[in-house]
């Protein structure tokens, strides 16, 4: 979806406005095509910093607030990935998938900021985060489960069966074909997880801010029979909804990652947590 | 919707770089520091509960030594009174034949000087009975004049 088709929807942006001033311009045109990229990497450097600053003096008796506060956060996601993919798996996965929620909340919540967006609302966002979820998947499993592994995981685990004689014949056969199907089953699977992974993100983020969007032209619409500037705030109840439902999203991504990571690990370490 | 792949792939790496960088300047240098706090706090732990056994042992072999103490002290307390009490038993019994020789010594000397006093009182007697006789002899004798020897006789005693 183009900057453009969602301009209408959405509440206006810095660069939006930008946009509008340079007019048919190379540099306009240039703009109004990376909008969502511009603001991605906003998040990223507005991560970058904090982690940084966080960085800065730190020790083992924690005394600044910052420090404090991200060692809880910390704490908080690495117990939510140890809940999904045990300890020891937790503790490897959780850089990504830590990452991932704080990123996706971060842009999540640009939306509220005047002058920002969610780049989240688009689904180029969305769509990328949900590819690198699924090549990282694809990645660990076939890393951790070998080729073949990976393969036959995808083939359902088929196995030659105990009996003997004509029955076993009479089974293979009959596997052969099931087990052909579940591969490709779990192949379209596979890839229909980046598919309703970065879908519902957009259409939720989507639909908050376009709901905002609604409400402060609604509250601007209120007062414009006096001609006055300023709207009513009808919007901050519908912030509180899309401060939820940010955190949310953000949570839902990140756990269906850890969950589609979980399905690619061994079994004995799936089943050991 | 319009899917472009430049933006995708901008994404996609620009979350990576993030992922990269994340990991590198905040993911792992925190979870280090988790677990070297974590270490921390349970090796505080280990040694606090190390410290409360040896303070137990040092306790019940401090009571331990303390009975001892006390037993020995109780020994001793016991052994000084019978001490005393033997010294005090022969102090008594010293004193005692100490004062029986000292009350044996007097009445002795009680006896003697009474047996002394006899004799001396013996021989005054006689020696004033000579001189009396003396007297008598030597003077005729009246009434008047016996009564006046025997009231000189007897300022001679007073004088004496």
């Amino acid at each position: 979806m183009s900057g453009a088709e969602q301009s209408s929807q959405e509440l206006a942006n810095f660069i939006g406005i930008a946009v509008k001033g340079l007019g048919h311009s190379n540099l306009g045109a240039f703009l109004h095509r990376w909008e969502n990229v511009i603001f991605s990497l906003l998040a990223a450097v507005f991560l970058i910093v904090i982690a940084c600053l966080a960085g800065r003096g730190r020790g083992l008796i924690p005394e600044r607030r910052l420090q404090n506060a991200l060692e809880l956060l910390v704490e908080s996601m690495s117990n939510f990935v140890a809940g999904v993919l045990g300890e020891k798996e937790g503790r490897h996965y959780l850089p990504y998938i830590g990452t991932l929620f704080l990123y996706i909340l971060i842009m999540n919540f640009m939306g509220m900021v005047p002058g920002m967006k969610s780049p989240t609302s688009s689904l180029n966002t969305t769509v990328a985060l949900a590819f690198c979820t699924f090549i990282y998947v694809q990645y660990t499993g076939m890393r951790r489960l070998g080729i073949v592994g990976y393969l036959d995981h995808m083939a359902g685990n088929p196995r030659v069966p105990e009996e003997k004689g004509v029955f076993k014949i009479f089974l293979i056969l009959l596997f052969i074909p099931i087990h052909i199907l579940l591969f490709i089953i779990h192949i379209i699977g596979e890839f229909v997880k980046p598919v309703s992974l970065s879908l519902r993100l957009f259409g939720n983020i989507t639909g908050e801010d376009a709901l905002l969007y609604v409400f402060v032209v609604l509250g601007l619409s209120m007062f414009s029979a006096w001609k006055i500037p300023v709207g009513f705030p009808l919007q901050i109840p519908i912030m509180f909804l899309s401060l939820i439902g940010g955190a949310v999203q953000a949570m839902v991504f990140s756990l269906l990652s850890a969950v589609y990571i979980s399905m690619m690990l061994p079994h004995e370490s799936a089943e050991h947590h | 919707m319009n899917l472009d792949f430049q933006q995708i792939l901008t994404q996609a790496v620009g979350f990576l770089i993030l992922l990269g960088i994340l990991k590198l300047f905040f993911w792992k240098p925190v979870l280090a520091l988790l677990d070297q706090r974590k270490e921390k706090i349970a090796s505080e732990f280990k040694h606090i509960e190390d410290l409360k056994l040896e303070l137990a042992k040092l306790k019940a072999e401090y009571e331990s030594r303390l009975c001892a103490i006390e037993e020995i002290s109780r020994q001793k307390l016991k052994e000084a009174l019978d001490e005393g009490k033997r010294i005090a038993d022969e102090m008594k019994a010293k004193a005692q034949e100490q004062a029986g020789q000292i009350i044996e010594s007097g009445r002795e000397n009680i006896a003697q000087e009474l047996s002394k006093a006899k004799h001396e009182l013996k021989a005054q007697i006689v020696d004033l009975a000579l001189r009396a006789t003396e007297s008598v002899i030597l003077e005729k004798l009246t009434a008047d004049h016996d009564k006046k020897i025997v009231q000189d006789f007897l300022e001679k005693i007073d004088q004496a």
